[in-house]
Formats: C-alpha cells, structure tokens, sequence
C-alpha cells in the first residue's frame, strides 16, 4: 500500500511535472524577476542601482501614461458596449434561425478573428492611411481627389481606426461564445414558450437573455484581460501615433524598454499592466459570483 | 422532429425583428467581407492602377506582385521557421497538457487543487504583457535568435489552456477503465499512453489545431527575439515588408495573401474544432 502510494506520486510528478516545471519557469520566474528589476534604473546593461519606487512615481506622474490608460479604457469599452451585445445579437439571429444561409454568416462573422493581427495591421494601416482606400472612396463621394483623411490625427480621435478594426476583428469571438451557449438551451423550454403565444421579443427578454447573464458576465471579463495584452495591430498600425495619441500601456512599455532602454522602467510599466489585469479581473468575477448568487436565489 | 419545432417557432417571428436581423446582418457581411475582396484584387493589380485608382477592379490582373513578393519577402524560410516552431510546439502541448491534465483528474493528490490554479493563472498573461521580463531573461541565457528562444515560451504559453481543454476531456474517461486497467497490472504511464491518449483524440485534435493557429500568428516574440532573419517567421517578415515599396501595396498584399493561405486551409478544414476552442473562453484582444 505505501509502495501503491508512493508510485502513484511518481507517476503524478512524471506525468503533471514537464508542464507545470516549463511554464513555472517561463511565465512565473521571468514575472517576478521584473518585479526585482522594475525597482533598479537598470539600462540593459552594466549593474542595477536600486532606486525605490521612482520608477512607479515617474510614470504615475507621466502623462503619456495615463492618456495610454485612457486608450486602454476605450479599448474595454468597446468590448463592453460593441463587441458582446453585437457578438450576442448576431448569435441570437442565427440560432433563432431568423435569416436564411445561417451557415455562410457564422463563417463570415468567425473569420476575421481568425486572422493574424499582422495582416489585420496591414490591411487596415492602408484602409484608414491619410491616402488610403477610406480617403479615396470619400474624395471619389463627394469629387475632391485630393481628400485627405485627417480626422484621426488629433489627440481625441487618433485611436479611433484602432478601435473599428478591433470591433471587425473580435465581434465573432463572442458571437461563437454566445453561439455555443446558446445551443445549449434546451429546445423544449422555447417550444412551450412559442405554443404559450410568446412573442419572439418575450422570448428574447424573458427566457434568453436571463439564462445568458453568465455568459455577459464571463465575457466582461475575457475582454478586461484581453484588453490590456495585445498591442501588436496598434503597434504595425499606428505605433502610438501621430505623437503618443494612440498609445497603449502595452506600446508604452515596449517603447521605453526598447527604444530608451529603461529596462528598470520598463519593468515597472510591465507589473503595473499585470497587477493592473488581476485587479480588475477579481472586482469582475466577484461581481459575477454575486450576480449569479442573486440569479440562483431569483430562480427559486 | 427538431426541424419542425424551428419552424413553428420561426413563423411567429414579427416581421420588424426579421428586418432588423437581415440589416445588421448584412451590414456586418459587407464589413467584414469588402476589406477582404479589396484585398484579394488589389493584389492582383498593377501598380500604375493602384496610383490611378485604389478602388476599382483591376483592368490587366496580374501576378507580378506574387512574384516579386515571393522573392523579395524570401517566403520560403520564413515558412519553414513558422512550420518548426508551430509543429513541434503542438506535438509538445498536446502531450504535455494530456498528461498533466491525465494527473490532475485521475490520480488522487491533495496537490492538485494549487497546481491547477497554479496553471489557470497563465490564462491571464500573454507573451505581449510579459515581452518584457522574456527578453530580459533570454538576453541573460543567450536564447536570442536560437529555435529554443521561440519554442520554449511557446509551449509555456499554450499550455494553460490546453491543460484546461484537456481536463475537462480527460475527467469524463470513466475510472472503471482506468481501474481495469490497473487491476490488469497497467502502471499510470501506461494507462496513459495505452489509454488516455487514444481515447482523447476528439480533444487532441482541437488542442492542436488551436495551439496550431496560436503560433502562426504570434507576432511579437519572434520580432522581439530576432536580430537577424535566422529564426524569423511569416509574420515577422510581412510585418517588415512594410517599409519596403510603400507605395506599392499591391505587392504588399500579394505577401499578405501568400502568408494567410495556410490559416486559410486550416480555417475550411478545422472551422468546427477552431470554433469549440475559442467558444470555450480563449483570450483574445
């Protein structure tokens, strides 16, 4: 029985031991290695000085700093008030069967989030480019071919193609979260729905979106943690410009650390994006814990 | 049976619902499909019309952006540097995230419950969010530029979600199979390799196709990784193309489309396998 006990420990180690061991290293050590670093004045080279919290007080009082935050928000916002209830609209439709050739929509709304954000930065750079196709199908509308898109090279709008291309790009993600959900309804709930006389609004508003909460809730959170992680189509895209205009916190840390070589710095603007993501994502499940709490309560 | 319930359902259906399906419907088809038809043609036109006018249909198709992309964008290593890091990357991910997720749920450990979590905290983090503390550490271990620089952090930031796929799979594999075949005398890495592999193959196939897909449109660490064209791939080098002829982005999309087949025949073949993947709380922007 002890020999019984103690292969089976082998076997545990041997089997779960590779991938916790290689993503401990990879992803756990690096993190709080630059927890270390983001107190030094490190440059990438030479021997790290330690200099406290200058490098959180510094970018605290950065301005680029918090105009990056303010892009990041834009970007949640998005997700909240355009991808999710698109994503849930378009998933209801097709599962509704509402519209025919349902088959040739779902693939249509999938695929761009399929794409690789390198292609999606280069079509769209030349899609929203001062010369680019929007300008010219503008100048072609209204005869002045020498239209120049210029709209989005101020401080407030800068951000703005970023934020439609996000919008095309990740609204099919929620529509097939939304879908695969949906097709779990149990289709005997909506058939006496339907032979109660309820309108398809009443289905929508009484039975579908309640039983969805979840769902709305689990995506909030999916979209604050992508939110503040990829940067990769806004750097190809625009890399912050015009100015810092269409900065992120994720641009900005890749340009200070390898542009400045602040690594130190760089470190800092790192754990506060990290720290920053599993904050929110705990006030978000606490959230979702007490709304579904309050939803199991309701149902009984 | 089912058909028939649909219907019924879909003939109460008012008709300003069904308006109102169809308009954003169709609008969404177009905005999502028109970029993609400008960008299929435009890469078949000429330069001179491109100038002339970006938006009409070519006049004389041609596929001389496809050649010059081809040779200019040296297509043909970049391949293989995306094929290499993405296959051997799934090979590793499907059997590492099997055999812990085989651990986590079947052998009885009261470690179980932290590891798990442990491993769940990777779903928060990306190689973007840490570009930063990675490059430090392959500059001090001199894994820039080399394959192990890339595969290493690949297979690490694949593998929370994998293990997840692979123990909601693995949990429902009823224990009288594995019990029988330990009573027969099977130790546990045979019952995994004789057993739980086999039998996952449903959830094998979607953990490769999208570790599969995750790599080949990774971006940021092969550019960050890659001084010198060595270990670059696709989309490190469309991503430097950029540059390059700026004017001309009928070349420019002639390498779009050469570096987007492969994610195109994998998209018809795998839709299904691509979409339980994301459906089931991948992180993306």
């Amino acid at each position: 029985m002890v020999l019984a006990a103690r292969s089976n420990r082998a076997s545990y180690a041997l089997l779960a031991g590779p991938a916790i061991v290689i993503y401990g290293l990879v992803i756990v050590v690096p993190v709080l290695y630059s927890l270390v670093l983001s107190f030094t004045d490190w440059a990438g080279m030479g021997v790290p000085n330690f200099v406290g919290f200058t490098n959180y007080v510094v970018m605290f009082s950065d301005p680029i700093f918090w105009w990056g935050l303010r892009n990041n928000g834009l970007v949640v916002l998005v997700s909240l008030i355009g991808q999710i209830p698109l994503g849930f609209f378009l998933a209801y439709v097709i599962y509704r069967r509402l519209v025919r050739h349902s088959g040739f929509f779902e693939a249509v709304i999938f695929f761009p989030a399929l794409m690789s954000p390198v292609v999606v930065a280069l079509l769209f750079g030349v899609v929203f480019a001062p010369s680019g196709l929007v300008a010219e199908m503008i100048g072609r509308a209204t005869g002045n071919p020498m239209f120049s898109l210029t709209i989005f090279n101020t401080k407030n709008t800068a951000i703005i193609p970023y934020l439609i291309v996000l919008l095309w790009m990740y609204t099919g993600i929620y529509f097939i979260i939304f879908l695969a959900n949906l097709q779990k309804t149990s289709p005997e709930m909506l058939e006496a729905a339907v032979l109660d006389g309820a309108s398809e609004w009443n289905i929508l508003k009484s039975l579908i979106v309640p039983q969805q909460i979840p769902v709305f809730l689990t995506s909030a959170i999916y979209a604050v943690a992508g939110s503040l992680k990829s940067f990769e189509i806004l750097w190809i895209m625009t890399n912050g410009g015009p100015s810092y205009y269409s900065n992120v916190l994720g641009l900005y840390m890749i340009q200070n650390t390898f542009s400045f070589y602040k690594y130190g710095f760089g470190s800092a603007i790192a754990i506060v994006v990290i720290l920053l993501s599993v904050f929110m994502i705990l006030i978000l499940s606490s959230i979702a814990a007490r709304f579904s709490r309050r939803f199991e309560q309701g149902a009984t | 049976m089912a058909d028939h319930e649909w219907k019924s359902g879909r003939a109460r259906v008012p008709l300003p619902f069904t308006i109102v399906s169809y308009v954003v419907l169709a609008f969404f088809t177009v905005f999502t499909l028109f970029p993609l038809i400008w960008l299929g043609y435009t890469s078949f036109k000429p330069e001179q019309e491109i100038v002339a006018n970006m938006v009409a249909l070519p006049v004389n198709w041609t596929v001389r952006n496809y050649v010059q992309a081809w040779q200019l964008g040296e297509f043909g290593h970049l391949f293989v540097n995306s094929l290499i890091f993405c296959v051997v990357t799934t090979v590793v991910v499907v059997l590492l995230s099997l055999s812990a997720a085989f651990a986590f749920t079947k052998i009885p450990s009261r470690w179980t419950r932290l590891w798990f979590s442990f491993i769940g905290l990777g779903l928060l983090v990306t190689i973007s969010s840490s570009i930063v503390p990675l490059f430090i550490a392959a500059n001090y271990l001199g894994l820039t530029n080399t394959y192990l620089g890339i595969l290493i952090p690949y297979v690490a930031f694949n593998i929370s979600f994998a293990v997840y796929l692979a123990a909601s799979f693995v949990r429902s594999i009823p224990n009288e199979v594995i019990e029988a075949a330990k009573i027969d005398g099977a130790n546990y890495l045979q019952v995994y390799r004789l057993i739980v592999l086999p039998m996952s193959r449903p959830i094998i196939t979607t953990i490769a196709i999208f570790t599969f897909h995750a790599c080949w449109v990774e971006y940021v660490l092969v550019y960050m990784m890659s001084s010198d064209s060595s270990i670059r791939t696709v989309q490190v080098g469309l991503s430097l193309l950029k540059g390059q002829l700026s004017f001309n982005f009928g070349f420019l999309f002639a390498a779009v489309v050469i570096a987007s087949l492969p994610l195109l025949i994998l998209y018809l073949a795998f839709r299904k396998h691509l979409q339980t993947g994301f459906s089931l709380g991948a992180l993306k922007g």
